[in-house]
């Protein structure tokens, strides 16, 4: 596990679950702190350009391979700047980062080297929390299929 | 009911004979909003162009035709449009308890249930006005409904309906200055509408 930030040229994604996108749009609860998990330190997400020598298609494809959680059909991944992120949502939050933070194998699962985290965020049930992640939520740049079409 | 009684039988017909009751009223009665069409007539039609007798009594049919499109239509309009937007309202509420549905349906499939204390919330916001647009609405982890209403200049108002009769409200408003307004916090219903007052962001929630 690293602790670099993310260059601000490079790109994340996000699993959003179904339940959270309506008319093609995703709330901004998705970018916040759980509040029943407070061990957490960021929002987790997923760095495109780990996997620098391949097209967007096969960096995606091995995001979805090593992903852990549960997935819907209906679901999608939030692809979001890293630059964008911070310099819009520092108005509010100096606070913010994009901290590479990658996972080692574990109980089943793969290692999944790419992951990283949205850091510096409020606590989760928090007002800020919910501006936050509105604000977050604007520099969302395009929605991809959950699974491999 | 007298004027409309009074309206409906005002006619194109030459021998029209006012009904007694509005002659008993008289010019100087509260309901003589409507009075003697003869008297009205020439108070408030316009002058018509000289011209031989015929084209004369044509003018003065022009001009209570227009009298009465002026004083009938106006009604007949603000009946369309209330009608218009009952129509809008209740594609409203159908759009959302579809909605709805689908999040309760979603929601027990990931194993947890939406709040129902929540879900009164919202509804009892979305009834408050009879004009509310449809905004979107998702269902959060702690199974709190969420609606958010965006416009395209980036004016964004998210609410949250905690289910305890507040709401957890997040206020973007654009200024023409190009400064942003950010606001959050937690506010009653009826806080939550003087806040969208307070911001000026109407328009972006009521039709």
């Amino acid at each position: 596990m690293t602790d670099d930030p993310l260059p601000n040229e490079d790109h994340i994604v996000r699993y959003v679950k179904p339940s959270s996108i309506d008319d093609g749009e995703v709330d901004g609860s998705e970018f916040r702190l759980r509040p029943h998990r407070p061990d957490e330190t960021g929002v987790s997400v997923n760095w495109l350009e780990y996997y620098r020598d391949q097209d967007k298609a096969a960096q995606l494809s091995e995001i979805r391979r090593v992903y852990r959680l549960s997935r819907k059909k209906n679901g999608r991944f939030a692809e979001l700047n890293v630059g964008a992120v911070c310099s819009h949502v520092a108005a509010e939050l100096e606070e913010i980062g994009v901290m590479h933070s990658s996972l080692d194998a574990k109980e089943g699962f793969e290692a999944d080297p790419s992951h990283s985290e949205i850091t510096g965020l409020p606590p989760g049930d928090s007002d800020q929390a919910a501006l936050i992640g509105d604000l977050i939520a604007e520099c969302i740049i395009a929605l991809h299929p959950a699974f491999d079409e | 009911m007298t004027m409309l009684a009074t309206a409906d039988v005002m006619s194109f017909d030459p021998s029209y004979q006012e009904p007694a009751i509005i002659r008993e009223v008289g010019s100087d009665s509260a309901f003589s909003v409507f009075p003697a069409p003869e008297r009205r007539w020439k108070a408030v039609a316009p002058v018509p162009p000289q011209g031989d007798d015929e084209s004369s009594d044509l003018s003065a049919l022009s001009s209570l035709t227009d009298f009465i499109v002026r004083v009938l239509e106006p009604h007949r309009a603000v009946s369309a449009e209330l009608a218009e937007r009952a129509k809008a309202t209740k594609a409203v509420y159908q759009a959302y308890l579809a909605r709805i549905e689908t999040l309760k349906s979603d929601a027990s499939l990931d194993g947890f249930s939406m709040n129902k204390a929540s879900e009164c919330d919202f509804w009892s916001f979305i009834k408050s006005s009879p004009y509310v647009k449809k905004g979107r609405l998702v269902l959060m982890d702690n199974g709190n409904l969420r609606a958010t209403w965006k416009d395209e200049t980036g004016n964004h108002i998210g609410l949250q309906f905690l289910g305890n009769g507040s709401i957890q409200y997040v206020i973007f408003r654009h200024r023409p200055n190009g400064r942003v307004s950010r606001v959050a916090g937690c506010d009653t219903l009826k806080g939550i509408e003087r806040q969208i007052q307070a911001f000026d962001l109407k328009p972006l929630l009521y039709a």
